[in-house]
């Protein structure tokens, strides 16, 4: 089965790629500039951290890295501050791109990194990551330089989960993951139930890849990338990579509730597109839970609207600076 | 000897030169001080080959990895060793060392936060601060494009705190074929702080427990509380001098479990520190007595087990490493805090190695798991070492 296969050659493990000077030399050798991307909204706590590492580590010690880029939803704490006291780019995503319609949201972040980033291969991390180390960019990056036929690289994790600020609790992460987008990969696309941890927040892509894709603003982005990696290229362009421990913030079922909802919502729009399945009526596009106060339940409706970015190749400005004919 | 030298006069833009390091001296901070210190079994094939402490081998493989470093090692102890030859083989060596260990033992959340100006978690300020801007003196003298005469040794001690007793660094010393130069050993906080002597002192702790048993012969006290205040009293009326300066520290005293419950266990610890040994022996003979007639008097199972202990010692202010390091925070327009510290040196002026111990920057909560450091006095405590091994370097103890 050429899923056992795909497995077998496109899945490693950070360690792999722990000869850091040799992902130097291939980055010179091929001409490549590469860039982190961190999307941020109120990090304050952890983003510091992320920046002193990597720029000590794959700046410093290793020239791996070109540039190390914060694109900020608006923090109201210190984030940006802090930041750029560490020497980072720092970007308001509001001020990129400013004529055009302006959303909130990680998706909007990584779409519009795209524009302000110079690197042919761009990495995205998430900001909140309690145990940053740079194995999480490196592990990335070391598929795209020693492979000439991957082009995206997907991280997977052992992942704790932070259950207060105290306490660590050693699995109970990817809920999601397990109870809704496997099961919908495993009935439609079972080339991507391959992929252990699809909604993990850490990726890295060429750039020529990464402008031909949509991204969803919401919490789709990571399903519609796979699917439509899928779509145009096939599965042989990914890789998967074991970042080994991930510590971060843990969310509660009801946001977990909304996650999986504009993750079904983003799944049945591409594969409706892909024709691998038909709606009769439009979804709808809120989001009903439940609270309980003084032994009444209240509703709690949340409007999750399906917003996407077209592929950023398709803006005239982007195609003028990139030289994109 | 001229201890008004200016050590630093060649690097006028020191702090701002370190400044260009300080991602790379955060990074190993954070890096070494979220590895765990306790040993872990390391197995090759489902078989233990050896015991290791994570934290350490951090140390080791960040210090190891740089180009700058000849040699980096892992002595009997488990004490990171790393050397950078220097320019004069026939000099002798230069030791500069810090503890890796904590006072914190598994903390809740092992995670350092770095913000613009301070880092924050357990241990940060005794001693994870010091074990990462050790870590980075080998990429800070290539900065500053000091190569020293000495061969430098970079050693980080693993088993100091608590019951430990200083065991790195007696084995270390214990293994040292050769008399070093000087040595320098780097604390957390506070800054300014200059440490040439130490007092003698043992610490000890007493342990009191009610024998489950019934009968005649057990018919005393039946609240370790009440048998614990019964020692206090009588230590507190035990005369201790005024010279030869001597006091004892009641620290810790833990016993019981329930509020409505008799407590049936508890210890008990506290310090003897004195200018003098022997008073130090004198003092807790007495302690000792008072432990035996009290369990003897309360029918209970009682022990007196000393912790720790080392002698009294001292450099002498006149000594010109001591001179030259007030020359050398003078300099930085630090204000030297001179006292006593009973630690690592006190068994490196037993060996009769010229040594003192510095801080490096401001902190608050020391021992606590929100422990946190300030970020920028860190530099002036690094510009501070860097003039001392210079001192060294430059002779300061070869005289003496």
């Amino acid at each position: 089965m050429k899923t056992k296969q795909w497995i077998q050659d496109n899945t490693y493990h950070y360690s792999q790629f722990n000869d850091i000077g040799a992902l130097v030399d291939k980055k010179r050798e091929k001409n490549l500039k590469i860039s982190l991307c961190l999307p941020t909204l109120n990090e304050e706590k952890t983003i510091a951290k992320e920046i002193i590492i990597m720029r000590s580590e794959l700046m410093h010690r290793f020239p791996l890295l070109d540039e190390i880029v914060v694109i900020d939803s608006g923090s109201t704490d210190n984030t940006r501050e802090i930041a750029k006291s560490y020497g980072a780019d720092v970007y308001l995503a509001d001020d990129i791109l400013p004529h055009i319609e302006k959303f909130k949201g990680k998706g909007e972040n990584l779409w519009k990194a795209q524009y302000v980033l110079e690197g042919d291969i761009i990495v995205y991390i998430d900001a909140d990551i309690k145990n940053i180390h740079h194995r999480f960019a490196y592990g990335l990056i070391g598929p795209l330089l020693l492979r000439d036929e991957v082009k995206y690289s997907k991280a997977f994790y052992d992942r704790p989960i932070a259950v207060d600020t105290s306490k660590l609790k050693p699995s109970g992460g990817g809920r999601v993951t397990e109870l809704v987008i496997r099961p919908l990969f495993s009935l439609f696309t079972p080339q991507l139930a391959q992929i252990i941890q699809p909604l993990s927040g850490e990726y890295a892509g060429y750039r020529e890849i990464l402008e031909q894709l949509s991204f969803p603003l919401g919490y789709g982005i990571e399903t519609s990338m796979l699917l439509d990696i899928l779509g145009k290229w096939g599965i042989d362009i990914i890789a998967q990579v074991d970042l080994d421990k991930r510590i971060h913030r843990n969310q509660d079922t009801l946001s977990l509730g909304r996650m999986a909802f504009g993750i079904m919502q983003t799944f049945i729009n591409r594969a409706e597109k892909m024709g691998l399945l038909s709606v009769a009526d439009d979804l709808h596009h809120s989001m009903i839970q439940f609270s309980q106060s003084d032994e009444n339940y209240s509703q709690d409706i949340h409007q999750i609207q399906l917003t996407e970015r077209p592929p950023i190749i398709t803006i005239p400005e982007y195609r003028e600076k990139f030289g994109r004919s | 000897m001229n201890t008004n030298k200016k050590y630093l006069s060649g690097y006028p833009d020191i702090i701002d030169t370190l400044h260009t390091l300080k991602e790379v001296i955060i990074s190993n901070i954070v890096m070494i001080g979220q590895e765990p210190m306790e040993l872990q079994v390391i197995k090759d094939d489902d078989v233990a080959i050896a015991n290791r402490s994570p934290r350490a081998a951090m140390f080791s493989e960040r210090i190891g990895a740089l180009s700058s470093v000849d040699e980096c090692t892992t002595d009997s102890d488990g004490n990171p060793v790393a050397l950078i030859k220097g320019r004069s083989p026939g000099k002798k060596p230069i030791i500069v060392c810090a503890h890796l260990d904590t006072t914190i033992k598994d903390p809740e959340d092992p995670t350092l936060w770095v913000t613009d100006s301070v880092i924050t978690g357990p241990g940060i300020a005794d001693n994870t601060v010091s074990a990462g801007a050790l870590a980075s003196l080998p990429e800070i003298l290539e900065v500053l494009n000091i190569h020293l005469e000495s061969d430098l040794y970079i050693v980080g001690l693993s088993q100091s705190l608590g019951k430990k007793n200083l065991t790195s660094a007696r084995q270390f010393i214990a293994n040292w074929r050769h008399q070093p130069r000087g040595a320098v050993i780097l604390e957390g906080i506070e800054i300014g702080r200059l440490n040439y002597y130490s007092l003698g002192m043992v610490r000890a702790e007493i342990t009191c427990q009610i024998p489950a048993v019934t009968g005649w012969e057990h018919k005393g006290e039946t609240n370790t509380i009440i048998i614990f205040n019964e020692i206090i009293n009588r230590i507190m009326a035990i005369e201790v001098p005024q010279r030869p300066k001597t006091r004892i520290n009641i620290g810790r005293l833990d016993a019981g479990l329930k509020y409505g419950d008799t407590a049936l266990t508890g210890t008990m610890g506290f310090e003897v520190v004195s200018d003098s040994l022997a008073m130090v022996d004198a003092v807790y003979g007495k302690i000792e007595d008072i432990v035996e007639s009290i369990a003897y008097e309360s029918q209970v199972t009682m022990q007196l087990k000393k912790q720790s202990n080392v002698g009294a010692y001292s450099l002498g202010y006149n000594h010109p490493l001591v001179k030259s390091a007030v020359s050398v925070m003078e300099e930085l327009n630090l204000k030297p805090k001179i006292s006593s510290s009973e630690s690592e040196l006190a068994v490196f002026l037993a060996r009769q190695i010229p040594t003192i111990t510095v801080g490096l920057t401001h902190g608050e909560n020391v021992h606590k798991e929100n422990a946190s450091v300030e970020i920028e006095p860190m530099f002036k405590g690094i510009a501070q070492i860097i003039g001392i091994l210079l001192a060294i370097d430059g002779g300061v103890c070869d005289e003496n």
